[in-house]
């Protein structure tokens, strides 16, 4: 069984649901031969010849993921902390900002971060084939949600050095603004604290 | 072996990816007991050159004839755009739904293009020349289209779809010299030239005022037209027919990689004299190694000179 899971953003992936369809389309896949779940959350196209469901109650997806061959998913933190734990071949497929699948570019970003650890990932729909024609399980030391915690500390602990006031400076009298004017600082350096904990 | 091949397209498909991939491909072709169509991932491919283009062609009109189906999947813009107009997707379907990829490889590809081919300068000099040239055409036009329509009948002016710049195929346009339906002849007329390439000095389907307007050179005025529009340039590759490209070895493919001229390297070193097509591709990649705009006006006005002698090499 193939599963292949779009959580359940408010964006629709129809991207992915195209590129499946073609894959059943030319025989990568075949629904005949063996059975292909999707969970298509708001996508508004499904694949031909699959079983679909809009969304799946914790406890069934899991049961999914323990029972699937491989597994295709967006790259969503959610899905990729469950994957990470389920010791099987899956390969990941970010959502574009660009293609109005997400608020933002951020899971292109991640996927590219995993990309580094040989997480398989699937920017085009060949990527896929190539994948299923030789699926590989790869093990990720930390997964999103550890990052992200770890960023997020590690981010604290930058608010506090830098508005803790080292000498009597005018910023030091509006710390608010000041940490205000920083943001912008701190949020440039999200990539660089992942790639340090990443590493 | 399964019904569908997927073939990953290189980045820059050229003529050094060309020789890695040939053997693969020849492999496919083989197959067409259980192969039914083979899909090519354009999805990282960036640049096609004209051997790539040449190549592609030869290979689809092989999987045709081996009833093999072809589909392309994932194609950029610009690869889109070169695979229409070069009308490989008669062959080559387009499938418009696998377009939206992320690609990581965003680089600029223009400096891949050969110089005179992005000159601006180039370019100006053609449009201007063009226009000095549509000028001469039209003032010639009257006299020469009533010869033309008093020795045959048919019409003035003969078209054709030719080869261009990456293999682009272009309508050219000439004053008729031959009888209307001289292409269905052509069977009947033995070609003198070893390779790719047809050439006969005595062709009998070559009217009275056409064996004039050749001598003269007149029957090329109207490719003005085309160099206009940007399809030729005046200096350049002599544009071949597309049977001819349908013969090319991909290394003759390279001559595409320039836009076809009005004149060129080999049209001012002795016309008559080229009897081998290796010789006029060996000519066509000298130009490409040695143009500049300086070479160009030289060859222009080389080309002059030739057509105000009477030594013209043209038959």
């Amino acid at each position: 069984m193939i599963l292949i899971t779009v959580g359940t953003e408010k964006f629709p992936f129809n991207r992915l649901m195209t590129w499946i369809d073609r894959l059943i389309e030319q025989q990568f896949i075949n629904p005949n031969e063996e059975e292909i779940i999707v969970q298509y959350g708001s996508c508004t196209i499904q694949p031909q010849g699959v079983k679909a469901y809009q969304v799946l109650p914790s406890q069934d997806f899991q049961a999914l993921v323990a029972e699937a061959r491989l597994i295709i998913a967006h790259c969503g933190e959610g899905s990729i902390d469950l994957l990470a734990k389920a010791g099987k071949p899956y390969i990941l497929v970010p959502r574009s900002g660009q293609f109005g699948e997400h608020v933002d570019d951020h899971q292109v970003e991640l996927a590219r971060s995993l990309a580094r650890q040989q997480v398989p990932i699937a920017y085009t729909p060949g990527d896929l084939v190539r994948f299923l024609q030789a699926p590989v399980f790869v093990e990720i030391p930390a997964t999103p949600t550890q990052y992200y915690a770890q960023a997020s500390q590690l981010l604290h602990q930058d608010l506090v050095t830098l508005t803790t006031p080292k000498t009597r400076s005018s910023r030091a009298l509006l710390p608010g603004l000041a940490s205000l004017a920083n943001i912008g600082n701190w949020v440039a350096r999200v990539p660089a604290v992942f790639s340090q904990i990443t590493a | 072996m399964s019904q569908v091949q997927l073939i990953e397209m290189p980045v820059h498909f050229t003529l050094a990816e060309i020789t890695d991939i040939h053997g693969a491909l020849k492999e496919l072709l083989r197959e067409t007991v259980t192969l039914k169509r083979i899909v090519f991932d354009f999805a990282q491919t960036n640049f096609i050159d004209s051997s790539g283009v040449v190549y592609l062609r030869q290979f689809c009109q092989a999987a045709q004839r081996a009833g093999i189906e072809l589909l392309g999947w994932s194609l950029s813009p610009q690869i889109k755009s070169l695979l229409q107009a070069s009308h490989l997707d008669q062959w080559l379907e387009i499938d418009l739904d696998t377009e939206g990829v992320i690609r990581l490889q965003t680089e600029d590809n223009k400096d891949l293009l050969h110089p005179s081919v992005r000159s601006v300068a180039k370019r100006a000099i053609d449009i201007v020349g063009a226009l000095v040239g549509l000028t001469v055409t039209a003032v010639l036009f009257v006299p020469v289209a009533i010869a033309i329509k008093l020795e045959s009948p048919g019409p003035v002016l003969f078209s054709q779809l030719r080869c261009g710049h990456q293999g682009r195929t272009f309508r050219i346009w000439k004053f008729r010299s031959m009888v209307a339906n001289a292409p269905e002849l052509k069977h009947l007329v033995e070609n003198q030239i070893k390779g790719a390439f047809f050439k006969n000095e005595n062709d009998p389907r070559i009217t009275k005022i056409g064996r004039l307007l050749r001598k003269t050179s007149l029957d090329e005025f109207p490719q003005f037209w085309n160099v206009l529009t940007g399809d030729m340039s005046l200096v350049g590759t002599r544009p071949p027919t597309l049977d001819e490209v349908a013969q090319y070895e991909p290394h003759q493919g390279k001559r595409l990689d320039v836009k076809p001229g009005l004149t060129g390297e080999w049209q001012v070193n002795g016309r008559s004299q080229v009897l081998d097509f290796e010789q006029v591709v060996a000519l066509d990649l000298r130009y490409q190694e040695r143009w500049s705009l300086w070479h160009d006006l030289k060859l222009i006005w080389k080309t002059v000179t030739v057509l105000l002698s009477k030594r013209s090499g043209a038959c």
